[in-house]
């Protein structure tokens, strides 16, 4: 593979490391069970995001989604107890920890910087990593024509349970923007041949003054 | 240069040939080749059997052979000569591969491996060209329709190719983004191969060299000067369907209403109109400028920021008494075959947009044209009070533009109140009561 970098990806910190902390910190949550010790945990990871971009208001609302998702488990351990095993307030915490610190990492971590680099520095067939970008970066677009379906069924008043048709609609979207999606890839001539004008190493992020 | 020689290609499933040629087709090394026909004649198809795409990536037979500089385009043409032909999909959406606008760019021109001086070469021309610079921080989630159709086209141009396939590249442009399109391409022509499908024939016809047309039947020739080219009198129109006094009609009136998607970037800023039934107002405005956000304002699909929306029925009511043309047509589908699509849409009406067609196919087999007309017909329906289009006459020929002018007018005789936004002028001119500009969040009639 020819590199011809010369471009940097403006990011304060790589989101690979950015994933790795994020791994750890997961990963030191599961292994400590101390509540003291996995806040500790959550609170370094939260300002971590938080240099990297995390507004406080995302932080709320996320931790709200993710309380009710908490608060639902616990009404349903709390309605049918497991006998055979001790109630563990601990779980909850970590659950709670463990959603938020996830959830907020996909607003500060890019998966289509990690994946670059997987391509780039690690050697990864570019056949696997474009369908993954592609299909990263129709994220966004599949959210925005699930509304529209939404609002199409009500403005043609769609009669019984809508969400059946809708997901069908979606399917089909689904199958033929990925089919678009790889002709576009052969189209514009993707092949293991491809050169990189950003450099996605680790290493160049310390020259912060030649970004371009 | 391209040669095809008499040539028939088969979707699967047909028997009938989507596209024959008869006559042996040659294209020279330089030069602009308009690719006329109406919609759903199967230009595109015929941009995908010279890219090579078309039968060896997509399903169909093809009989024949093509030719590129004395080559036979077969299955490994198309990575060979990658960075020869270049081909600008109709739909842009389905091309984007990064979220990240400036990689976006950079991604064709890395894909055939073009040196980066080379790149940086041609980069500032393009982007100061197409206007990119003010992509580079968004995601390409949330740019228009327009500007990924510009992000994608300044993406192939950087690449410097011999030969650009550009399949409808103005469809979604503004007036000011295609006339500076034209101008560029009068330079690109002198230089390269351009086979260009675009229903703007009038603006376009100085610049053409050759035209290769494709009539209803699928029939393929090449012709020096457009012939039988069929003209309609769009500026007739409105004398011969003349509008209602109605003191009663559906009435819309924004009060102050802001918008963004962003805080700290405000999209809709303090607008205050009132629009009433029978009018038809156009809404032109740059891409980006917030058109469609602003008919899903209309539609109650989005909230404004601050100000109000006020509708002669109750907020409830508003989608029930809305028909809402999405700029998409796929997003306006939810049966299993067109002619379900359409069962309660007037017969007359059916009749004109599709004589000929076989209906009872899926709706998303039929071709960018015919999926346009089939999603106006869907939201065509009296029993409205409002009709919201947005860009209406994207992908439609001259023939169906007229028709869609004429629905229009024959609609607002029916007391329906329409907004349009669309950067086709001849659409505005000939049906639109008022024009408003949207020009930095704000409407300004003209």
């Amino acid at each position: 593979m020819k590199l011809n970098y010369c471009l940097i990806y403006p990011e304060k910190i790589h989101s690979a490391l950015s994933a790795l902390v994020l791994f750890s910190a997961l990963v030191g949550m599961f292994i400590f069970k101390y509540p003291l010790v996995m806040s500790a945990l959550f609170l370094m990871t939260i300002i971590y995001f938080f240099y990297l971009g995390l507004s406080s208001l995302r932080l709320l609302k996320i931790s709200l989604y993710t309380g009710i998702f908490t608060a639902i488990y616990l009404l349903m351990i709390l309605l049918f107890p497991n006998p055979d095993r001790a109630f563990e307030p601990a779980v909850f915490i970590r659950l709670f920890f463990v959603s938020t610190l996830s959830v907020s990492s996909l607003e500060v971590i890019y998966g289509e910087v990690i994946l670059l680099y997987l391509a780039q520095q690690k050697k990864f067939p570019v056949i696997l990593i474009y369908p993954l970008l592609f299909s990263l970066s129709s994220i966004g677009l599949f959210k925005q024509k699930f509304e529209l379906y939404k609002l199409n069924h009500r403005l043609r008043q769609t009669k019984g349970w809508v969400l059946p048709k809708m997901l069908f609609q979606f399917l089909v979207f689904t199958l033929r923007f990925s089919e678009s999606g790889a002709l576009s890839l052969i189209a514009r001539g993707l092949s293991e041949k491809k050169i990189y004008y950003y450099d996605f190493s680790i290493k160049s992020y310390k020259s912060q003054d030649s970004r371009v | 240069m391209i040669r095809l020689s008499e040539f028939s290609f088969f979707h699967p499933g047909r028997d009938d040939a989507t596209l024959v040629s008869t006559l042996p087709i040659e294209l020279p090394t330089t030069g602009l080749h308009l690719l006329t026909g109406p919609s759903g004649s199967g230009k595109s198809t015929l941009l995908s059997l010279i890219k090579g795409l078309c039968p060896h990536y997509t399903p169909g037979t093809f009989t024949g052979a093509i030719y590129y500089n004395d080559e036979l385009v077969d299955k490994d043409f198309v990575l060979k000569a990658q960075n020869e032909i270049v081909y600008l999909f109709q739909n842009p959406l389905n091309q984007i591969i990064y979220q990240n606008p400036n990689l976006e760019f950079c991604f064709t021109a890395e894909s055939q491996q073009i040196s980066f001086d080379e790149f940086m070469k041609h980069k500032t021309s393009i982007v100061n060209s197409f206007g990119l610079a003010s992509l580079w921080n968004k995601k390409t989630s949330e740019i228009s329709l327009g500007q990924a159709q510009r992000l994608l086209l300044g993406s192939l141009l950087v690449t410097n190719p011999k030969v650009l396939l550009l399949d409808e590249p103005t469809a979604f442009m503004d007036q000011a983004a295609r006339k500076l399109f034209y101008e560029m391409l009068a330079d690109l022509k002198q230089k390269y191969l351009v086979l260009l499908v675009d229903h703007h024939v009038s603006e376009v016809k100085a610049l053409v060299d050759g035209f290769i047309t494709v009539d209803q039947a699928g029939k393929v020739f090449q012709q020096k000067q457009l012939v039988d080219a069929e003209s309609y009198d769009f500026k007739g129109l409105k004398e011969k369907h003349q509008s209602l006094n109605v003191s009663d009609g559906y009435q819309i009136t924004l009060d102050h209403v802001n918008f963004s998607y962003k805080k700290e970037q405000p999209l809709l800023n303090d607008i205050s109109l009132t629009m009433k039934a029978p009018e038809i107002i156009a809404i032109r405005g740059e891409n980006g400028s917030g058109k469609s956000t602003l008919l899903k304002l209309l539609v109650g699909a989005l909230n404004p920021t601050k100000g109000k929306i006020k509708q002669s029925v109750s907020a409830r009511d508003v989608v029930k008494n809305t028909g809402y043309v999405m700029q998409n047509p796929e997003d306006n589908f939810i049966c299993d075959t067109a002619h379900e699509e359409l069962l309660e849409t007037d017969k007359d009406l059916v009749k004109l947009f599709f004589p000929t067609k076989n209906l009872n196919v899926s709706p998303f087999s039929l071709s960018e044209g015919e999926k346009r007309r089939l999603s106006l017909l869907v939201h065509l329906n009296p029993n409205k009070k409002v009709i919201l289009y947005d860009e209406p006459t994207f992908g439609l020929d001259e023939k169906n533009k007229y028709f869609v002018a004429e629905s229009l007018l024959k609609f607002r005789a029916k007391n329906i109140l329409q907004i349009i936004v669309s950067h086709d002028e001849t659409l505005i001119k000939a049906v639109a009561d008022r024009v408003f500009d949207l020009k930095d969040g704000r409407l300004y009639e003209t």
